[in-house]
């Protein structure tokens, strides 16, 4: 296949299929949807192996259709490499999958239409984010991933708490988008050209206002420190919709932009202080983000705040790269793994929400003190939870072990400091992970009525035994390769720190230790930052803002508004009042052509 | 693929047919069914029509099928069976046949390379559209304004095209301007097509018609006749090569007449449908300008005013279509938005391709008086939209205003598809 096909298959074919979805769906039914969406997001899996698998290497240009918005020397190029390659099959394998569990999990929802529409449409931006070389290209494809996580995440909008959490999603990335569009302005003004690839001839000087601009964009979108205040809110979606956020799409974007700069860029930013500030962006928010996850007892906000810190660790090692001018691999390989784990485990929760939701309500059915043992009784649950679990906490064999040790190692060439944190972080990983395991698989059922869970639906059983066995193979079947690190000296302080984590966590709840509760608020507000933001940080800027706005209203009040009176006054005035007489109609049109005919002459003269 | 005259004749025989059949039903539901169905069929035929393919007879051509005209036709056609699937409760037996006719000029307007061809189309819309707007009650002085404004813009062309034959000009796609009889000939068919799209000071007919004529018979007078018109109009001024400093001024200055009168007119009126009307005005500006530059310039551009013209009077259509209904009124406020321009609606991208096609050629000052009149334009809409019930607003959708709606979102986002469909 051409590099066209797969451009068509992977980006325009979800994209036509997404308005199709919508349109079969209110006017055929429910299975005509699912049967669109399953059907493409398929099709996009398959393509994105096929890529993958074949030896295209390159940028390519593919004949562009006149579009009369994009400047005369942009050219419409994909980039194919590993890098693309590696997150074409991320998106195209958890993508199929989310959709193929959603046919269970969205089966009562009335919305189904829309959810499945917006789904395709999210994968398919995402996949012409990855895919294309060029600049515009790649922000357009970005606030289509924006668009489609604030329409996904505010999926049940007539719930309050939904809506907001997806206007505050969009509103944050919205901060950094911003930045990184001027950034874009910026570098097309100095460099005229919009390719990506072609940033490798500009100036340092251009070349790090760039990445700065990018930077900012994707720690929005990334969810780092300090704008990552709206993934844990973007809870209020549904679980298939978080599994493809956090694994596969949105957080992910602003990782590969990241990497993606960091393999053009590195060369001529390496000595300034950005590879510093990305790495240690991505280290604090690691361990930030553990200390709040082990607090939380909303399943999905566990997650999220997990999603947070591993998304902290892979900056953390793509800083490592920038540094020193060296491979993203290895946070590539963690890329890999927390995307099957996270999903894996995000579908995990998805079922337990999905059976005990009619009978808890939303909120209910997420804590974990309220649903405490109801994956104990069914085999594939309670497999899936403990593949997903241990992988996250970096126990042998499973792949988060393999990439995220190889990713501290990497780090520790760079900046020691850096590393160590990486390694405290690790075991709380662990520590919150195995909490996660403990509650819903090992514990007592603390309420009485609540039964347990014993069958998983067909759909939601094969995404869940897919993305298991993947939790063991992956390094293996996907992405650089597994490479068994010669420094066993590190490999036995992570393993150690890991088993501590899960054994302090057992024995803490074996011996019901108590943290003192200022401590417990501290982790479970994630340090106060979010109240900080919506206390005081948004009141002030909205006080600034009303009292810019009033005097605009005045500016306008006095000035347009008036002015617009008045012209409306004068060409009611001025505009002849209709007789609807043929006659003078008549007059009229003789009169123009009367004049037409003297003009013409009189201008051949 | 078929061949240019097999196509011209399966379109000529499914028209006949259709409107026979038309005839014969009486349910409401079946004969707008019918009707629809007809638009699509016409679509499937002029897809699988050979590209470039022109019809002559004894050496003289007369229609052709060029992928710019065909692309304009599909999404026109495709716009007019949605809207008479949206409006299905006003055709009835009488008119039902009478909308394969008017389909069929909008074709031989659009693909009309000779001058004796377009006023055989012309004068087949006038007439089906007149019978159109006969069949209604309330409608008989917008069917008569319209009708005697036709018939003095059919006699003009005839006048011009008389002249043009005399001196030897066959073909509206090159007209060279040497002698003052062709200058005549030229005078009396503009004057002829800006009558028939309402250019000013031709239009005082057009609001008229576009506030008291039933609305199946406007939208598709603004779908199958206007649009077309408009095009042939644009084809005529763009392919006057020797018209340079003859006439192409006194064209600018019409053109820049039509767009303040049209849009300041719709600024202050108080009905929906004439402010749609007036828009109607300036839009005949807005392509009577840009076929200026393109003579002016020798730079051609068929994509824009493809985009133009199918952008502004798709969504004109489908503004007017969802004004009388509850059930369809929500639709009205995604065709102002992208008859005001407002991205990603398909009125923005054309406009836009408009602004940058006059700077990239070097007319500025065009891309400068455009872009003043589209603000205009966007005040006036805003003023309207302001006044609407928000809760009809939101419940005012059926299903064919939906994938309307659609159809102007995806050609915004990806107005590419046109080339591909031509």
């Amino acid at each position: 296949m051409s590099p066209a096909d797969y451009l068509g298959l992977l980006v325009f074919l979800p994209l036509l299929a997404t308005p199709l979805a919508l349109v079969l769906g209110r006017v055929i039914g429910r299975r005509a949807s699912e049967l669109v969406a399953l059907s493409a997001s398929f099709v996009v899996l398959i393509a994105s192996i096929l890529l993958y698998r074949s030896g295209l290497e390159g940028v390519y240009n593919v004949a562009s259709i006149y579009t009369p918005f994009i400047p005369a020397k942009a050219v419409f190029s994909i980039v194919v490499d590993d890098l693309s390659k590696i997150f074409s099959i991320i998106i195209g394998l958890i993508g199929f999958l989310v959709i193929l569990y959603s046919v269970s999990y969205m089966e009562r929802d009335p919305g189904y239409a829309r959810y499945y529409a917006f789904m395709l449409l999210f994968i398919a931006s995402m996949q012409g984010l990855v895919l294309t070389n060029n600049i515009a290209a790649l922000y357009a494809f970005w606030e289509g991933v924006g668009l489609c996580s604030f329409t996904l995440i505010g999926h049940y909008y007539e719930r309050p708490r939904a809506g907001i959490a997806g206007v505050k999603a969009f509103v944050t990335t919205r901060l950094g988008d911003v930045v990184f569009l001027a950034g874009i302005a910026y570098t097309y003004i100095h460099t005229h050209t919009l390719s990506l690839i072609a940033l490798k001839e500009t100036s340092p000087h251009v070349a790090s206002v760039f990445f700065a601009s990018a930077l900012i964009g994707a720690i929005a979108k990334s969810a780092q420190l300090p704008l990552h205040v709206w993934l844990p809110d973007a809870m209020e979606g549904p679980t298939p919709v978080s599994a493809l956020i956090h694994a596969a799409t949105m957080v992910k974007a602003g990782v590969y932009l990241i990497a993606r700069l960091a393999l053009l860029l590195s060369p001529l930013i390496a000595s300034t202080y950005l590879p510093s500030i990305v790495m240690w962006v991505g280290a604090i928010t690691a361990l930030y983000a553990a200390l709040s996850a082990l607090a939380q007892y909303d399943a999905k906000r566990l997650l999220a705040y997990s999603t947070i810190s591993q998304l902290g660790y892979i900056f953390t090692a793509l800083g490592a790269a920038l540094a020193i001018i060296g491979s993203v691999d290895t946070a590539l390989g963690h890329v890999i793994s927390h995307a099957v784990f996270k999903a894996l485990l995000f579908l995990c929760v998805g079922v337990v929400i999905h059976e005990l939701e009619p009978l808890l309500g939303p909120e209910t059915a997420r804590d974990l003190r309220r649903t405490m043992g109801v994956a104990r009784k069914s085999p594939i649950l309670a497999l899936s939870l403990f593949c997903g679990t241990m992988a996250l906490a970096g126990i042998p064999p499973f792949n988060g072990f393999w990439t995220k040790d190889e990713l501290i190692i990497f780090v520790s060439k760079v900046s020691l400091s850096a590393s160590i944190v990486l390694l405290v972080t690790s075991l709380i990983t662990a520590a919150y992970s195995f909490k996660l395991f403990y509650y819903l698989v090992l514990a007592r059922p603390r309420k009485e009525g609540i039964e347990a869970i014993t069958r998983v639906p067909v759909p939601m059983a094969t995404a869940l035994l897919v993305l298991s066995f993947l939790t063991l193979a992956s390094p293996i079947l996907i992405g650089p390769g597994l490479h068994l690190s010669t420094n066993i000296a590190f490999i036995g302080i992570a393993l150690a720190l890991a088993i501590t984590g899960i054994v302090l966590v057992v024995e803490a709840y074996r011996r019901r230790l108590l943290v003192p509760r200022y401590i417990y608020s501290t982790l479970l507000e994630g340090f106060y930052i979010d109240r900080f933001y919506v206390d005081y940080l948004v009141p002030s800027l909205r006080f600034v803002f009303t009292l810019l706005g009033i005097g605009m209203l005045r500016v306008v009040d006095v000035g347009l508004d008036n002015s617009i009176k008045i012209i409306v006054s004068e060409l009611e005035a001025i505009v002849p009042r209709r007789s609807g007489r043929m006659s003078a109609y008549y007059a009229l049109y003789a009169l123009g052509m009367v004049l037409l005919v003297i003009a013409a002459f009189a201008l051949l003269r | 693929m078929l061949g240019p005259e097999a196509s011209l004749i399966t379109l000529t025989l499914i028209v006949v047919l259709c409107s026979l059949i038309s005839m014969l039903l009486r349910d409401k539901k079946l004969t707008s069914t019918m009707s629809s169905l007809i638009a699509l069929i016409l679509v499937a035929v002029l897809l699988v029509t050979q590209r470039g393919g022109v019809i002559t007879v004894n050496g003289l051509p007369l229609l052709g099928f060029d992928k710019h005209s065909i692309a304009m036709l599909v999404l026109l056609l495709v716009s007019s069976s949605l809207i008479i699937a949206m409006l299905w409760r006003e055709i009835d037996h009488v008119v039902a046949p009478l909308i394969p006719w008017t389909m069929y000029a909008g074709i031989i307007i659009t693909l009309s390379i000779n001058p004796a061809i377009l006023i055989l189309g012309l004068e087949l819309g006038a007439l089906s559209l007149t019978g159109i707007y006969l069949s209604y009650k309330g409608s008989e002085e917008a069917a008569v304004k319209y009708f005697f404004t036709s018939i003095l813009a059919g006699a003009l062309v005839i006048a011009g095209t008389a002249l043009l034959v005399s001196n030897h000009v066959y073909s509206l796609t090159d007209i060279s301007v040497t002698t003052p009889s062709l200058v005549f000939g030229l005078i009396f068919l503009i004057t002829g097509l800006a009558l028939e799209v309402g250019l000013a000071p031709f239009h005082p007919w057009l609001p008229d018609v576009a506030a008291n004529a039933p609305i199946v018979g406007i939208t598709l007078a603004i779908l199958l006749v206007d649009a077309p018109t408009l095009y042939v109009f644009f084809r005529l001024i763009s392919a006057a090569k020797a018209m340079g400093l003859i006439l192409a001024w006194v064209l600018a200055i019409l053109a820049a007449a039509s767009m303040a009168i049209g849009e300041f007119s719709a600024l202050v009126q108080l009905s929906v449908r004439r402010m749609l009307g007036f828009s109607m005005v300036s839009d005949a500006g807005y392509t009577l300008l840009l076929g200026v530059a393109c003579a002016l310039s020798g730079i051609v551009s068929f994509n824009v005013v493809v985009y133009f013209i199918t952008s502004s009077n798709m969504a004109l259509a489908l503004a007017l279509a969802s004004v009388k209904d509850k059930d369809t009124i929500g639709s009205i406020v995604p065709a102002l938005l992208s008859l005001m321009g407002l991205p990603p609606f398909y009125g923005f991208t054309a406009k836009l391709s408009v602004i940058t096609f006059f700077a990239r050629i070097g007319y500025p000052w065009m891309a400068v008086t455009a872009s003043f009149f589209f603000l205009v334009a966007a005040a006036y809409v805003m003023r309207y939209l302001m006044s609407l019930n928000r809760d009809s607003i939101l419940k005012g959708y059926n299903i064919f205003s939906l994938i309307y709606v659609i159809i102007l979102l995806f050609l915004g986002l990806y107005p590419g598809i046109i080339n591909l469909i031509g």
